[in-house]
């Protein structure tokens, strides 16, 4: 009974094996997809997603920054790989951290509200962020951007790894990816993420159970901050080009439409979210007709709101409710 | 003494709701606040629990002023929450919900709670959305048990329940009191807080009317047509 009382624990392959099953089905999906620059897109703007999917669904938090956060970190890891010849790795870490400190500043702010003028606050610094991004030209490039980010050789001490080819490149994005999920899955599971969860129920049950709301949402908003930084530092490897729309409250926007088209109450919703947008939007493209008339975006939306009207949970909601109905059945 | 509320006046927004109200617990009783809807029971609750702005009088917990203290502060000094209409946290299990008030402690605290409502050993692995008014109610109160509060401010743990579940609620409430547990109970079923309470505080337009005792609140026809009557 005492075991059954206490915190959860997983035998370490118990731990991998959802990871394990991950990899299995993403390593082949890259053979198969028609763009072998998509598979690396998908998993990279799975990430802010992810952290997306952290705030809101695990925290309760709408958080309309979450673009911009991705733009500091390819905009740091950019200048650095293209203007100071950084190792990759270095200049990654630098995307994380220093999206970690707007975040820092940023939640600060923010989440010292709630609901809609949280939302709003966070919408306003997006568009800071972006407007300093578009007006600090001789920094940033301005409208022009980054260009000269070079994806090359990777070096690991006696291991290297060439990072032009795009299979290469997709391998290392998705070691990162299923790290950065196992970490997110062990963090939701943790006490701390129990108590994230409880706070997205009811801040005044957390608050009157001994919690400080606002420390746990603002950790949770650094994780976040930090997770989007990831995302911008490879988004910047995989595009060798940073441009200001990343900021844009439109990129932000795209990262909501698919975290709620994926399920924003499981993590898998992210990946879902991402593949399913970009393999959409992609799809539609090949179309000429529908490509020169913008209908795509159209079609894109229309599928969006029937899976936001029909399935609360996403797609990933979607298709358990149908399994659940098979299987009562 | 324990808890000592002095003239304590509390506004929701411009609204005064509390006009003063004066009230004592001591170590090991149970007191209760009686009156009816909207005579102010649960504002002097949110009120000691800093959920509800303070604007004059002194709200004394072990000795020490608690008023402007955030709440979440108030909790981790020994004071516990259980409010009204069973407010759980529905998407975690009834084994989360437990160990959320206290993440380091081991199952022991745990243990003592579930011996004190059998029923919840049962659905540990139950969300709290899946289990009875009864069952929410009795995590309700459990979760704040295994946090270790020394004072637990009840406010109507019997409303909505069938009788048989009151009867349940009340012999768990019973129990915590013979193990020497401070609460403050805000009930409406007369009954249940006369066999519960040590003493009993009439509470009438924002203000501690009277006190009473056990046998007055169920037979003071008085009383009765004064403070508890719609």
């Amino acid at each position: 009974m005492k075991s059954e009382l206490n915190a959860p624990q997983r035998s370490f392959m118990a731990e991998l094996s959802p990871v394990l099953i991950m990899a299995a089905i993403l390593v082949p999906t890259y053979f198969v997809l028609p763009s072998k620059m998509m598979a690396a897109e998908i998993l990279i703007m799975a990430i802010p997603t992810l952290s997306f999917i952290l705030l809101l669904g695990y925290t309760g938090l709408l958080n309309f920054g979450t673009g911009s956060l991705f733009a500091v970190g390819a905009y740091t890891a950019g200048i650095l790989l293209a203007r100071h010849n950084v190792h990759i790795l270095l200049a990654i870490i630098a995307g994380v951290a220093m999206s970690g400190i707007i975040s820092i500043i940023m939640g600060y702010f923010c989440i010292k509200r709630v609901g809609l003028i949280f939302a709003l606050l966070t919408l306003a610094f997006n568009q800071l962020i972006w407007f300093i991004i578009w007006q600090w030209k001789s920094f940033t490039g301005g409208p022009d951007g980054i260009w000269g980010i070079k994806r090359e050789i990777l070096e690991l001490g006696i291991f290297s790894i060439n990072l032009k080819p795009t299979f290469n490149f997709y391998i290392f994005v998705l070691i990162l990816f299923l790290l950065l999920f196992l970490f997110v899955r062990r963090l939701i599971e943790s006490p701390f993420g129990k108590v994230l969860m409880g706070m997205r129920e009811s801040e005044l049950r957390a608050t009157a159970i001994g919690y400080n709301p606002e420390t746990y949402k603002w950790i949770a908003f650094i994780i976040g901050g930090l997770i989007c930084g990831l995302g911008g530092a490879l988004f910047a490897l995989h595009q060798e080009y940073v441009g200001e729309h990343l900021a844009h409250w439109s990129t932000s926007g795209e990262f909501a439409i698919k975290a709620l088209l994926g399920g924003t109450f499981v993590l898998h919703g992210a990946l879902i979210g991402s593949g399913v947008f970009i393999f959409l939007a992609d799809f539609l493209n090949r179309f000429p007709v529908l490509a020169k008339a913008g209908a795509g975006l159209l079609v894109l939306g229309a599928i969006f709101i029937l899976v936001v009207m029909f399935f609360r949970g996403g797609i990933y909601g979607g298709v358990e409710k149908v399994y659940n109905f098979f299987r009562k059945k | 003494m324990m808890l000592q509320l002095d003239q304590v006046h509390a506004y929701y927004g411009k609204s005064h709701i509390l006009h003063g109200v004066s009230l004592e617990v001591n170590k090991g009783e149970l007191v209760t606040l009686l009156g009816r809807n909207g005579a102010g029971k649960t504002t002097t609750l949110k009120s000691i629990m800093g959920l509800v702005a303070v604007r004059s009088g002194s709200i004394q917990y072990k000795g020490e002023n608690i008023v402007g203290k955030e709440t979440h502060q108030i909790f981790r000094r020994g004071l516990g929450y259980v409010p009204q209409g069973r407010r759980i946290f529905s998407s975690l299990s009834v084994t989360e919900n437990l160990r959320l008030p206290s993440l380091r402690q081991d199952g022991e605290k745990i243990e003592w709670v579930l011996n004190i409502f059998p029923p919840l050993r049962e659905r540990l692995n139950n969300r709290g959305n899946e289990l009875s008014g009864g069952e929410q109610q009795m995590l309700a109160i459990a979760r704040v048990l295994v946090s270790g509060s020394e004072l637990i401010l009840l406010d109507e743990p019997s409303e909505g329940l069938a009788p048989l579940l009151v009867g349940a609620i009340t012999d768990a409430i019973l129990e915590l009191k013979k193990s020497g547990l401070t609460m403050l109970l805000v009930e409406a079923n007369l009954t249940m807080a006369s066999n519960l309470g040590d003493r009993h505080y009439v509470v009438a337009h924002g203000l501690v009317a009277c006190e009473a005792s056990s046998r007055e609140i169920l037979e003071d026809v008085e009383l009765h047509r004064k403070y508890f009557k719609l």
